[in-house]
């Protein structure tokens, strides 16, 4: 499905029902959306193995963020973080959800952060997974280093300095697969359907100038922070600055060998999301 | 999730991703909307049985018309065939829907004929379950008075005649438990959010003339019709005049004996019917 939001048609698609018959009942689940990492990824990675999970005890709510996957392009000027977060809250205004946990990976929490500085009222809670509030170069680049060795530490300084095409590619080559403990196999390959030059013009632009510090003091939802130790795109440091600029309510985790996938490289992530989620539903029945 | 069309929100709520991760492929599955058996009722009957199994083949839409279930109620002289048409187009558009199957249920079906003719280009295919072109209320009363005594076709046919209050909790009592075979369980009927003067204005105005032969004429799609042998609301009878308005081409007419409304409840064999159609590739 897909739907008209402000000057853009974003594509969305659903797991799980919002009413589930129980007994005499309809009841209602809490509803997470989903933003995918990026810019210019698309939602399919997320298929695999969270939404299913989260699907038997909530609605999932899938969408590619403008820019990826199957949504409309739009333009650079366009292509930025404000538009991107106004772009979830008008998403979910337009197709009538209300009070959403927005659950965020990588790039898609940075995005779940900025909707939730800029509308504050509007989620009822964040689930993010390796987020930043900035972007530092120096503790990425230590991290590739330190998991790749020195030819990746090389092509991530070269790649944060200001990359052009080759610069990219060799990026793709060397640091990307240290992104995740496990193997990305030729089926995930096949699958994605991403905008390399997307991804490319948002770091080369906004993501230098990124700095989230000081909003992140409006977020009033409560939020779960999860981060990976051996991260290099969110680096340990970064995540948990992030949760100590929350304000008094963030839930801090770190998985130890766990990378920028983590999900998949930390099991343990879900009970401790299963708990957060439990806590979000009981709060919310009493409000 | 509610959406914004024609002036009012509907309700819709989803079950099944429509892209799924298969192998190298991101894989598209067909859409199937459907229509709640009406007028009145929302769509949680089909979260009984229906729903979850075509989940599992299909991206399953359901959705509240207009007057029914968390939808907005709008008004009585909204609550009309043509209304609840345009709405399901509108909802269609609105939402980007990839060409759905649309399967309806009595009235839910008559709505999806109106559509598919209408709008050709929306809808790739049919189902129709106990679905009539129009009420011939004699038809029903004989069926109701065979099945379950003179009683009960003495209170069908004050009910059709006189659709007052007292008279419709006299056809609730004795006449709704006959329509399917398999009782309906307390906690479904308790789940069903009904607009019980939708159904009493419905029965009183555009239950008595509205025909949809004329647009089941134009349907171009496939179309698959599901009926049962012993229906006193939508009687065999009204349904085999149906399939007589309806274009041979890219017909399948499924019935089944000693089967009530609604033909699932009776017959859950019937469901892998409907999701053996819905990927069915469609005749040259």
């Amino acid at each position: 499905m897909r739907i008209q939001v402000g000057d853009v048609r974003l594509f969305f698609d659903v797991e799980g029902t919002k009413l589930v018959a129980e007994g005499p009942w309809m009841r209602e689940r809490q509803t997470v959306v989903l933003l995918h990492p990026g810019p210019g990824f698309d939602h399919g990675l997320f298929k695999v193995q969270l939404g299913p999970w989260l699907s038997s005890g909530s609605q999932v709510v899938y969408t590619d963020l403008r820019g990826g996957g199957r949504s409309d392009r739009s333009t650079p000027e366009k292509r930025r973080l404000e538009r991107w977060a106004d772009d979830v809250k008008e998403l979910c205004d337009a197709i009538g959800i209300v009070r959403p946990i927005v659950l965020g990976l990588g790039f898609g929490s940075v995005v779940a952060l900025k909707y939730a500085c800029r509308h504050a009222d509007h989620p009822a809670a964040l689930v993010l997974a390796a987020p930043v509030a900035r972007i530092v170069p120096e503790l990425s680049i230590a991290t590739y280093e330190r998991l790749g060795g020195p030819e990746a530490g090389a092509v991530a300084e070269r790649f944060y300095g200001g990359m052009d095409e080759r610069g990219f590619a060799d990026f793709l080559r060397v640091c990307f697969p240290l992104l995740s403990t496990y193997p990305l196999t030729s089926d995930v390959i096949a699958r994605a359907d991403w905008r390399p030059e997307v991804l490319m013009e948002w770091m080369l632009g906004e993501a230098k100038e990124l700095d989230l510090r000081e909003e992140l003091a409006g977020v009033q939802a409560p939020a779960l922070v999860l981060a990976g130790e051996d991260d290099a795109w969110a680096p340990l440091g970064s995540a948990r600055e992030v949760a100590e600029l929350l304000p008094g309510h963030a839930r801090f985790r770190s998985y130890t060998r766990a990378r920028h996938s983590v999900f998949r490289d930390a099991p343990e992530a879900y009970e401790d999301m299963r708990l957060f989620l439990d806590d979000i539903e009981a709060r919310e029945l009493d409000t | 999730m509610k959406v914004a069309v024609n002036g009012v929100a509907l309700f819709f709520d989803v079950e099944g991703a429509k892209v799924r991760p298969d192998g190298p492929w991101m894989r598209d599955h067909p859409t199937a909307l459907l229509l709640p058996t009406g007028p009145g009722l929302d769509h949680s009957l089909y979260k009984e049985h229906l729903g979850p199994s075509l989940a599992e083949v299909a991206q399953v839409v359901y959705l509240d018309l207009r007057g029914s279930g968390r939808s907005d109620w709008s008004s009585a002289d909204h609550w009309t065939l043509e209304t609840w048409t345009d709405d399901v187009i509108a909802f269609c558009e609105r939402l980007e829907l990839q060409r759905p199957a649309l399967l309806g249920t009595g009235i839910g079906g008559a709505i999806a004929i109106e559509v598919a003719a209408q709008r050709p280009d929306l809808v790739d295919r049919l189902v129709l379950v106990s679905t009539v072109a129009r009420y011939v209320h004699s038809r029903s009363v004989a069926e109701f008075d065979r099945i379950g005594g003179p009683e009960a076709g003495e209170v069908a046919a004050r009910y059709y005649a006189d659709p007052t209050e007292l008279n419709f909790a006299d056809f609730m009592r004795i006449c709704v438990p006959l329509y399917t075979r398999r009782p309906l369980p307390p906690d479904t009927i308790a789940r069903v959010e009904m607009n019980l003067a939708l159904t009493a204005h419905w029965d009183a105005t555009s239950a008595r003339d509205f025909d949809v032969r004329a647009a089941a004429a134009r349907v171009q799609c496939p179309v698959l019709v599901l009926a049962g042998e012993r229906d006193p609301a939508t009687t065999i009878a009204g349904i085999a005049e149906l399939v007589e308005a309806l274009p041979a081409r890219a017909l399948r007419y499924e019935r089944y004996p000693d089967t009530g409304h609604g033909v699932f409840r009776d017959r859950p064999e019937a469901i892998g019917v409907v999701g053996e159609f819905l990927h069915a590739s469609q005749p040259a």
